[in-house]
């Protein structure tokens, strides 16, 4: 009988215990995974997004300040500032792809221990 | 000779009209639907057997799950996983419209900037909207980076917001402009393989090698979409 009771079902709250466990587990496991270091195809793409981000960054920049202009009938000035942001966000932009720091907003680093065990890959 | 630009050109297949909107059933949206059934037909298909030993479909299908599923961990982490599905539906159906763009007399898609526009800009407000209800108003904080001296709010404030608006620009416009220069030059080679005769050897010689660059680009091009879709997820999920 005892035998029985062993090989029997596990009661359901025992498989989610376990199931929650080995879960945690493995997401401690991959978060920690180093980073791929397979990753110089990326390095064409770095280079040419580059040349994207800053003509795209103009571009957009641009149009914000020709729109704002249209909109307000401040003609020209909001185009001249917005151009000349919009030229500085895509250098930014430019920068941040090849420094690997990805497209992130912001400067900050990812201060917390998942952040900083995760890698973005090309770091 | 047919002019390099004219692949570009759209053919309306089945012409449909709804309250003065033209839907018509185009080639784009022809190669957009075999790409579909292609993409789904190679998972199922390759999938069937189920071997614990794969087979050479099996092993593409296994691998470009798992290359994207890596991709999906290593850039957002392990609250990524909810949005796998739809970042490997993106690659898939990029790399394959990519690729069957390179079949003959076949029509790519992912060369029209409305087409590339419409992913990214699916992606920006999909990644805005997941930013927002994760993080409330917290998300705002983007923009402007704790540590930051506070004189330096009204320069870095405009150029953060609108290096976050150039995002679906840069992002559609790269996969776009790839294509559409790579097929252009094709067509320009071809066309002086035909004007020079004899000597248009050179020019299909180099045909040869542009078409295996293609082809890269083609591969590429899509894992940079990809890749760039698992980092504003992790923007928005992390905010760093």
């Amino acid at each position: 009988m005892a035998k029985d009771d062993r090989n029997g079902p596990p009661s359901l709250e025992d498989l989610d215990a376990r199931l929650r466990s080995t879960r945690a587990e493995a997401e401690r496991r991959s978060d920690r995974r180093e980073p791929d270091s397979a990753a110089p195809p990326a390095l064409v793409g770095m280079a040419m997004r580059a040349g994207v981000e800053l003509v795209a960054g103009v571009a957009v920049g641009t149009a914000v300040g020709y729109g704002l202009d249209k909109w307000l009938g401040t003609s020209p000035w909001l185009l001249i500032v917005c151009f000349l942001l919009g030229a500085a966000a895509g250098m930014l932009n430019a920068y941040r792809a090849v420094s690997g720091l990805g497209m992130a907003l912001g400067y900050r680093r990812g201060t917390d221990e998942n952040a900083s065990a995760r890698g973005r890959g090309d770091e | 000779m047919a002019s390099p630009v004219e692949q570009f050109k759209l053919k309306s297949l089945v012409p449909l009209e709804v309250g003065g909107i033209d839907l018509s059933y185009t080639t784009s949206a022809l190669w957009m639907t075999i790409t579909v059934i292609g993409v789904a037909a190679f998972l199922t298909l390759s999938m069937r057997g189920g071997r614990l030993v794969p087979g050479r479909w099996q092993s593409m299908a296994e691998m470009s799950y798992e290359f994207i599923a890596n991709m999906v961990r290593e850039n957002v982490g392990s609250e990524g996983r909810q949005y796998f599905p739809f970042v490997l539906t993106l690659f898939l159906f990029i790399l394959f419209g990519n690729l069957m763009g390179m079949i003959p007399y076949a029509y790519t898609f992912t060369s029209q900037i409305i087409v590339t526009f419409a992913m990214a800009f699916t992606i920006f407000l999909a990644v805005t909207v997941i930013g927002l209800y994760r993080h409330g108003l917290h998300f705002f904080t983007l923009f402007f980076p704790s540590g930051t001296p506070i004189a330096l709010a009204p320069v870095l404030i405009p150029i953060e917001v609108i290096s976050y608006f150039v995002r679906p620009v840069s992002l559609s416009v790269r996969l776009f402009a790839n294509m559409m220069a790579g097929h252009t030059m094709m067509k320009v080679f071809g066309g002086f393989a035909v004007l020079m005769g004899i000597l248009g050897v050179a020019p299909v010689l180099l045909l040869v090698a542009l078409t295996g660059f293609e082809i890269l680009v083609a591969v590429l091009q899509a894992y940079v979409f990809a890749m760039l879709t698992c980092m504003y997820l992790n923007d928005a999920i992390h905010l760093h």
